[in-house]
């Protein structure tokens, strides 16, 4: 269990994977509390939200095809997640290579998960990067 | 109305819109010397003040800016060219913009933009003009379409349901107005000879994927070149279409749908002949690298 995961924002559309990201997030720390978001503009608007109620996010997990005109990319690169600097996971079904080529140097600090998921992958990912 | 020599009153009023750039402005190029004709030619704001260093403006030919998506806009250009011209007897709505994306990754607000682009802002105007034309008991509608308003293809889903919308609207007009004198026709393009012919964006979501090969990456690699290959071979420059315009302008041809290029006849051909149950089939095995679509997430049959 890692206790300091208090506050997680998932950030997909997919919401067949709700039941999966929330039962890994069980798995991993009793005490977090989970937001979702659909879109890339929601997930910023809950980000400002809780950042003027003093809270701020540990972990955001985010896909890169999003609804919405923007990109999971696009979030990764705001200013607010940029200057909160929450531990981040990018879950995409894009091919690992050419994000490595393409993406791995500005995005040097996030896990890549790529689809389709499972609870072990996302655990594992998870418990490496924040504990 | 202010006063005008007899000389231009007589002429028909042409009025064209997105004349900024591809087809709007090979028509503007070619009727800005048509001393038979007053002609009004608008794009938006960006692009008027290219078009006022290439035109010369003179008592038969304007340039205005007109945003098709401001209702307002469209109604002062219309009130505007009545109150100098004193008619409308041509409208040819030509502003579009092209997205390309599989709809997966459109977006409403994308899709939204591209409907009112294409075809809620040319009713709009059609609105605007329908009054003149029928106290006149004369006029001429001329939409511009495209071979995505008579099918569909993939990366083209958007843009092909803005087409047939405008092409649906275009066909109940055709009945509606007859009675009134005023023709409607929608011009049909395929295929143009012309690098900056289409206004084509690429939504985001299609860069990513094509950039990182994520799901449907295998579409925007294959369809992109294909099409660009088949714009090269097209045997029509926009100046032969344009030309064309002029033509169905002077003819007023009663049919409502006219293709202006080879393709549009022969796409249109076979939709008519092929069966729709092979149809789809049919062209799923024509498009290249079809095969291939869906990469690692193909489902195996």
């Amino acid at each position: 269990m890692i206790t300091k995961l208090k506050k997680v924002l998932i950030v997909e559309d997919d919401l067949s994977q709700k039941q999966l990201w929330n039962f890994v997030i069980s798995r991993v720390s009793e005490s977090a509390e989970v937001d979702w978001a659909v879109s890339s503009e929601q997930a910023l608007t809950m980000i400002k939200k809780n950042k003027s109620l003093g809270k701020l996010y540990d972990l955001l997990i985010v896909d890169l095809f999003l609804a919405g005109s923007e990109t999971g990319l696009d979030l990764l690169k705001s200013e607010e997640v940029v200057s909160a600097g929450p531990k981040t996971i990018l879950v995409s079904a894009i091919d690992q290579k050419n994000f490595e080529d393409q993406l791995r140097q500005e995005l040097a600090h996030i896990k890549l998960i790529i689809k389709p998921l499972n609870i072990i992958k996302c655990e594992n990912t998870i418990v490496e990067l924040v504990s | 109305m202010k006063l005008m020599s007899d000389q231009q009153m007589n002429k028909p009023v042409i009025v064209i819109t997105g004349c900024g750039s591809g087809l709007g402005y090979e028509l503007a190029k070619a009727l800005s010397n048509r001393e038979d004709y007053r002609v009004l030619i608008t794009a938006r704001a960006h692009k008027v003040e290219k078009l006022r260093q290439n035109f010369t403006e003179n008592d038969r030919f304007k340039i205005r800016e007109l945003d098709i998506l401001n209702d307002q806009n469209i109604y002062n250009v219309v009130h505007d060219i009545c109150n100098e011209w004193g008619r409308v007897d041509v409208i040819v709505n030509n502003a579009a913009v092209c997205y390309r994306g599989v709809i997966e990754h459109m977006d409403s607000e994308a899709e939204l933009l591209q409907l009112r682009t294409n075809y809620l802002g040319p009713m709009s105007l059609v609105r605007a003009v329908l009054p003149i034309m029928r106290e006149q008991r004369s006029g001429q509608i001329i939409n511009i379409s495209s071979v995505s308003g008579i099918l569909a293809m993939p990366t083209m889903g958007s843009y092909s349901a803005s087409k047939h919308a405008l092409e649906g609207a275009s066909e109940a007009l055709w009945y509606e107005e007859k009675p009134f004198g005023i023709r409607v026709n929608i011009v049909e393009l395929g295929f143009v000879n012309s690098e900056s012919f289409h206004n084509v964006v690429l939504s985001n979501k299609a860069k990513l994927s094509t950039l990182l090969k994520g799901p449907h990456s295998e579409y925007y690699l294959s369809m992109s070149p294909f099409i660009e290959k088949l714009m090269k071979l097209s045997v029509s420059p926009p100046q032969k279409i344009a030309s064309k315009i002029i033509d169905v302008i002077e003819k007023q041809p009663t049919a409502l749908r006219i293709a202006a290029t080879p393709d549009v006849w022969l796409f249109d051909f076979i939709r008519r002949i092929v069966p729709s149950k092979i149809l789809n089939y049919l062209f799923w095995f024509m498009l290249p690298g079809s095969l291939s679509w869906g990469g690692r997430w193909r489902k195996s049959s």
